[in-house]
Order: C-alpha cells, then sequence, then structure tokens
C-alpha cells in the first residue's frame, strides 16, 4: 500500500503563491517607508490568514468551525496590532539603512519561530491530558486533506468528546495570546528527540528478532520497514510520532517530558515553510550550507560530539550543541532553525575531521568536540 | 493506490475478489430465472464495504472495524458482484494481511497490534479473529507461496509454529467465536495448511453454513483442500464444486459450480479443460445463472476467457460481445488477444 500523496510542502506551496514574497515585499518598500510597511504587514496577515485557514471539508462540524474562526478572527486582529510593532523593532535594530530584503527575512523569520513557539508551549495539564488521548486515538492520522496548517491542527479537536473540547479550545487561545511575548521558561529541547528514539527502536526492530513494545498500525509499519521516507507523508508522520509516544509513556516517561517530544517533534521547522527547488536541492552536497538557512539569512556554529574508533579515525558524530543566529528573532530561542544545519555539519563531519585528527590533540577519550561555523558569505 | 496480493486464501474469502471494472445496465445473459440486478453492473473487484474494512485496519482503527463487522456479520444480501457484506469485509481485511512484498517486521506488528487488541478484549469476537487471522500471516510469509518441498527447514518451522499458535487462539476462544462463521473459515485455513483431513474440513464448511447461510466461503476453502496439490483430486474437486451449488447458493443454479471451478484454473496450471472433471455446458450455465443474479463485468470477462479455454467459439464471441470495449486485464492473463483473434476466426 502506498501513502496518501500529501507531503508537508503543500502548506509551503500555499505560502510561496499566497505568501509575501521577499521580492514582492522589495517592491512595496520602494514606496514611502509607512505605507510599504503597512503594506508588509498586510501580506503577512494575509499569510497567516492562509496558515490558519478554518477548514470547511464536512467532517468538520459546524460548532467547531464557528468556534475556530471566532478564535481565528481575535488572532489575526492581535497580529494587525504585532506586525507594525514587530516592523518598528526591526526598522531601529536596522536603522535608515536596513534594506527591504533583510526587514521582510526577518518579519518571516519571527512569525516561523512563532508558529513553533505556539505548538511547543503547553497551557496547562488539563489541556495536556486532552491532547494526549487525542493523539494516541487510533486511526487518527488517516488524516483527511483540509489545505491549512490549522485544517491539520483540527483533527486533534475533532478527535476529542464534545466535553473535551472547550478544554482545547481555550489552551489554543491561550496559545495564541503568547505571540510577541517572551516564553519564559522554554522548556527545552529533548535530547534525544522523539525521531532519535523512534529511528534506534526501528533500527532494532528490523533486526527481525527485536518484540515490538508497542504496535504500529500496519501502514506505518508498511512504510517503516520497506524503507519509504516517513517524513514525506503527513499521515505517516503522525502515525511515526504517535508511535513514538505511546512507547514514551509505556516505558514510564512523564505525560509532560513525552508530550514535549511529540511537540518538538511535530513542531514545523524554517524548512517545512519554505520550498528549495527539488532540482536544485537534489543536486546539492549534502554538508553544503543549506539552501533554507542562506535563503532565510540564517548564521552561526553546531558543536559535533565526533568519536572515534580505536585508531583515532573519524567513527561518527552526533549533535552537542549548537548557536543559531536568525534575523528577527531575539527575543526566544530560535526553535524553528535551530536544526538547519544539523544535517549538514554531521554530512561534513567525516572530512573537516581529518584536520584535527592530523593535528594530534592529545585528547585521551576517544570523544571529540568538533565546531562547525556557518558564515554567510 | 495500495497493492493488493490476492492468494487463494482472499479468495476463500469472497466470490468475486478477483472481478474488475465498471459497467453499464446487463440484461443480456440472464437466463429468465432471476431476475437480473438493474443499474450499473459493478467492477465485481471492490465494495465500498470492503474499501472501509481495509481502511479501519491499515490504520489500526479497532473500534472502526468493529462497528463496520457487527454491521456486516448477519447480514444476508449479496452485493457488489455476488458477495456478502461480511465476505466483502474478509476482502478488505486481506489486503492489509497480504500486503505485497511485506517482510517480517511487518507481520510482527501486524501480529502485536491484534494481539493487544485480542488482549484487551477479550470478550469481543472479531478481536480474536483479527489476532487468529495475524498469526495466519505471519506464518504465511514464512511459508511463501512455494510447493511444501521447496520451503526452508528454519522457515518451514517457524510457519508450522505460527499456524499452530493461530490453531490455539481459535480453540481457546471456541465458545465466544460459536456465531462467527468467519471463525470456521478461519480453522479451515489452519486445518488445511496442517494436514487436516478432508471430512474435517468439510465438516466446517456445513458449520459455517449452518452459522451464517449465505457465508459460503467455507465452500471455496474446501475446494482449494480439494485441489490436488493439497493431498485432493479431480474427483473429489468436481463432487466439492456440485456440493457448493447445491447448498451454498441453492437458489442460484450452478453459479457456484463455475465460480469455483473458474477460481482453480491457475491451481490447474492451464490444462483445467484436460485435467479435471470439468463439464463445461454446467460451467457455462452456471456463469449465466451467476450474472442473471450478480452481473459484474469481471465474472464477464472470466466467462469469456474460460469459454475460449473450453474451446466453444459460439459462447466466447457472444460474451465478447457483451463485453464489447471493456475488457478487463486481470481477468484475462494476457489471454484476451489471442482468445478474440480465435473467437473472429470463421
Amino acid at each position: 500500500m502506498n501513502f496518501k500523496n500529501r507531503v508537508v510542502a503543500t502548506i509551503v506551496a500555499g505560502f510561496a503563491v499566497a505568501g509575501p514574497s521577499v521580492a514582492a515585499s522589495v517592491t512595496a518598500l520602494h514606496g514611502p517607508a509607512s505605507a510599504a510597511d503597512r503594506q508588509l504587514g498586510e501580506a503577512y496577515v494575509g499569510w497567516i490568514a492562509k496558515v490558519f485557514e478554518v477548514p470547511m471539508t464536512p467532517d468538520v462540524d459546524a460548532p467547531l468551525r464557528d468556534a475556530l474562526t471566532i478564535m481565528v478572527n481575535a488572532h489575526l486582529d492581535h497580529l494587525r496590532i504585532l506586525l507594525p510593532k514587530w516592523i518598528a523593532e526591526e526598522r531601529a535594530r536596522g536603522g535608515s539603512v536596513l534594506p527591504p530584503g533583510d526587514l521582510s527575512r526577518a518579519i518571516h523569520n519571527r512569525i516561523v519561530n512563532e508558529l513553533a513557539l505556539w505548538r511547543i508551549e503547553s497551557p496547562g495539564a488539563d489541556y495536556d491530558a486532552v491532547l494526549i488521548r487525542a493523539i494516541l486515538r487510533p486511526g487518527i492520522c488517516n488524516l483527511p486533506v483540509r489545505g491549512s496548517y490549522l485544517g491539520e491542527l483540527t483533527t486533534w479537536f475533532q478527535a476529542v468528546p464534545p466535553a473535551d473540547r472547550p478544554i482545547l479550545l481555550a489552551g489554543e487561545r491561550a496559545l495564541l495570546e503568547h505571540w510577541g511575548t517572551r516564553r519564559e521558561p522554554l522548556p527545552p529541547r529533548p535530547d534525544p528527540s522523539l525521531a532519535d528514539d523512534e529511528a534506534s527502536e526501528i533500527a532494532r526492530l528490523r533486526s527481525g528478532k527485536a518484540v515490538p513494545d508497542v504496535a504500529m498500525p500496519p501502514f506505518l509499519a508498511n512504510s517503516v520497514f520497506k524503507g519509504e521516507v516517513v517524513n514525506s507523508s503527513t499521515d505517516a508522520q503522525c502515525a511515526l510520532h504517535q508511535w513514538g509516544l505511546a512507547r514514551a509513556l509505556h516505558r514510564g516517561d512523564s505525560a509532560r517530558a513525552a508530550l514535549l517530544s511529540w511537540r518538538y517533534a511535530m513542531m514545523k521547522t524554517a524548512s517545512d515553510w519554505s520550498s528549495p527547488a527539488p532540482i536544485e536541492a537534489a543536486k546539492r552536497d549534502a554538508a553544503a550550507y543549506p539552501l533554507v538557512a542562506r535563503q532565510w539569512a540564517i548564521a552561526g556554529w553546531v558543536d559535533l560530539r565526533v568519536v572515534r574508533d580505536p585508531q583515532g579515525h573519524f567513527a561518527s558524530a552526533s549533535i552537542a550543541n549548537r548557536h543559531i543566529v536568525v534575523p528577527g528573532v531575539a527575543d526566544n530561542p530560535p526553535v524553528a532553525f535551530e536544526t538547519l544545519f544539523d544535517d549538514a555539519s554531521i554530512a561534513g563531519a567525516p572530512l573537516r575531521f581529518k584536520s584535527i585528527d592530523s593535528r594530534a590533540d592529545g585528547t585521551a577519550s576517544n570523544a571529540v568536540t568538533m565546531r562547525i561555523n556557518w558564515n554567510l558569505q | 493506490m495500495r497493492g493488493f496480493s490476492f492468494n487463494r486464501l482472499s479468495r476463500t474469502c469472497t466470490a468475486l475478489l478477483l472481478a474488475a471494472l465498471t459497467g453499464t445496465a446487463m440484461g443480456a445473459i440472464t437466463t429468465g430465472s432471476a431476475p437480473a440486478a438493474s443499474g450499473p453492473m459493478p467492477e465485481g473487484i471492490t465494495s465500498r464495504i470492503a474499501d472501509e474494512s481495509a481502511d479501519a485496519l491499515w490504520y489500526g482503527d479497532f473500534d472502526r472495524l468493529e462497528k463496520i463487522y457487527n454491521s456486516v456479520r448477519q447480514s444476508s444480501e449479496f452485493v457488489d458482484g455476488g458477495a456478502t457484506r461480511l465476505q466483502w469485509f474478509r476482502v478488505g481485511l486481506a489486503r492489509v494481511y497480504e500486503e505485497d512484498d511485506a517482510t517480517d517486521p511487518y507481520f510482527a506488528q501486524l501480529e502485536a497490534m491484534t494481539h493487544a487488541w485480542a488482549v484487551e478484549r477479550p470478550n469481543s469476537p472479531l478481536a480474536q479473529l483479527l489476532y487468529a487471522r495475524a498469526l495466519y500471516a505471519r506464518a504465511r510469509s514464512f511459508r511463501g507461496g512455494d510447493y511444501a518441498s521447496r520451503v526452508l527447514p528454519p522457515a518451514w518451522q517457524e510457519f508450522k509454529k505460527y499456524i499452530a499458535l493461530e490453531k490455539v487462539q481459535l480453540e481457546r476462544n471456541a465458545d465466544l467465536l460459536k456465531n462467527e462463521s468467519t471463525a470456521d473459515i478461519y480453522l479451515m485455513m489452519v486445518i488445511r495448511n496442517d494436514d487436516g483431513s478432508f471430512e474435517t474440513l468439510r465438516a466446517l464448511a456445513l458449520d459455517a453454513l449452518a452459522r451464517n447461510s449465505v457465508d459460503d466461503g467455507g465452500f471455496v476453502e474446501l475446494a482449494t483442500a480439494s485441489l490436488p496439490k493439497w493431498g485432493g483430486n479431480a474427483t473429489r474437486f468436481d463432487t466439492v464444486a456440485r456440493e457448493a451449488a447445491r447448498r451454498a447458493r441453492p437458489a442460484s443454479g450452478m453459479a457456484m459450480y463455475s465460480y469455483i471451478y473458474d477460481q482453480a484454473t491457475d491451481d490447474f496450471e492451464g490444462e483445467m479443460f484436460e485435467v479435471s472433471e470439468v463439464d463445461w455446458p454446467t460451467m457455462r450455465q452456471g456463469f449465466r445463472d451467476w450474472m442473471a443474479r450478480w452481473p459484474n463485468l469481471y465474472m464477464l470477462n472470466r466467462f469469456a476467457r474460460d469459454a475460449c479455454h473450453a474451446q466453444d467459439k459460439p459462447t466466447t464471441r457472444e460474451v465478447l460481445d457483451l463485453i464489447g470495449n471493456r475488457p478487463l486485464a486481470r481477468a484475462w492473463d494476457n489471454q484476451f488477444e489471442s482468445c478474440r483473434r480465435w473467437a473472429l476466426e470463421p
């Protein structure tokens, strides 16, 4: 069986068409600054309106649609206040020489980060308990196509009993009100991630000898064990992390910790909101500067934990630490961007390690730390 | 699109699993002994019930499966080309249990999922049946489709282990499953693979009919067990085909006789009309009986194909005319063109 061919980039494509591109913003900014800024702000409100489009498919009942519409309208009003403030902040930061493209990138980055922050925060234990029940509901990942990010999220609202729905809606409203504020304390990114945990369990199961602790639904098992790219399907991604969450709870992780891992795994990153040309992306060196990072002017460094074999040669690398600088994101950790350099850093590690190794750093341990700097030229 | 892998097991489950396509109203081939179904001719390959049950199992949604099962398990109508709703339900399950190219970790997950359902729902007949069927699927995954003598000993050992586990599962829940014809059919599959006697299998086929008077899947399974490759012979097979027509769908003439022989054409390796005891005039009548009651394009195509194999040129021409521009590739095994040319020859 094959999965429904719905990729995460569906929304990205919507953004690419309907969203305010950097080029469009540049044009807008040829006019008087205030008018151009207003235009830029409205363009981003328009984009968010698309992201938050209330699904009109018949599987979403009318009361839920009405409640979501009220919530979204309030949020868009909130954004109409926030965006001029954010634009003003960027102008203040960049001064009179702020290039128009930079302004638009900064606003884009801030919004993308807010979208991520929105999904990793918890509004409280009651909400979390309801959400966990919704996530674990069998068959929930047979996702209907609903055309927007809110449409995807509506799955959880639709899945809960009517009595629980107000808890979810109240929680969402509270989280949306956090947009534009400093989140403190923001829960740290789990390490290992849910994806890491899932990958190691899948490797164990693939051996054919391990007994599953929590079973996958057949469509996920089929995808995973046939080696298909799970992340290319929203259904499979949903099911994979549903399974990961169920396993975490099964082994006794706290609901809070397990749900946080799930939240980070399900969160949309900057890559999910960008769509580099597939042909160009496919041709690129895996260790090269990531296209999405270049597109949004992201820089920083990644510390790798490199393990050496007994001969001192490179054996493996994993992420030890990161410092990512994101234009437009100063008030909160850039959670939507933090992992942008991970794959490229690890892909380039064997080649870069040779030079470190040849310096004979004298470290007795088999593990060393190696910093990869990512600087925009 | 999902990859279906219909083998004998899925044929066991329902009459028209391999049929296909859409159609238009069909009236020419009728005996007049029963009203021809009106409206568009169904494909005969699938049904909404099969699609829904496959979907529910595929996504691991037991509650949805049970809801569907409860609505179909005692339904007596033949729908979508000639199978009961329960039979279509099993067809849907078989799509997941017989996933193409799946490896053991897939079947291990299927077993684990259905085992959890069976443990969590000890009083649910469906939960127990789904687990039993998963054990069978895993057994078959080790065995493969080759002759037993060619299966490697370690794989054979695993096959036997899971067959035995399925038997235990069905026997342990015998009381709970006493009203489920599907339990008889699943047990027949075990017994056939476990060198059980023909008499035991026949008793189970009759028991399935006693539990559900329209569930003739047991007779299709019995026919399979009567094939020479399963220790039977041509006479026994013919006896089963005739008994199926008499007992399983008594009001539909020789329809089941034709169906059972048609499904066995591959097992007779293309020489059915030479090595079996099939009586073509009876089989031809059976096709007409079937089409009179449950017209569908797949069966119509099979009728033409079998008529061609039987070298009955007038019937081949007649049915090809009815098929017109709707030949179904999967019904013909690449023989449509040669049969068509032969039929057109003077």
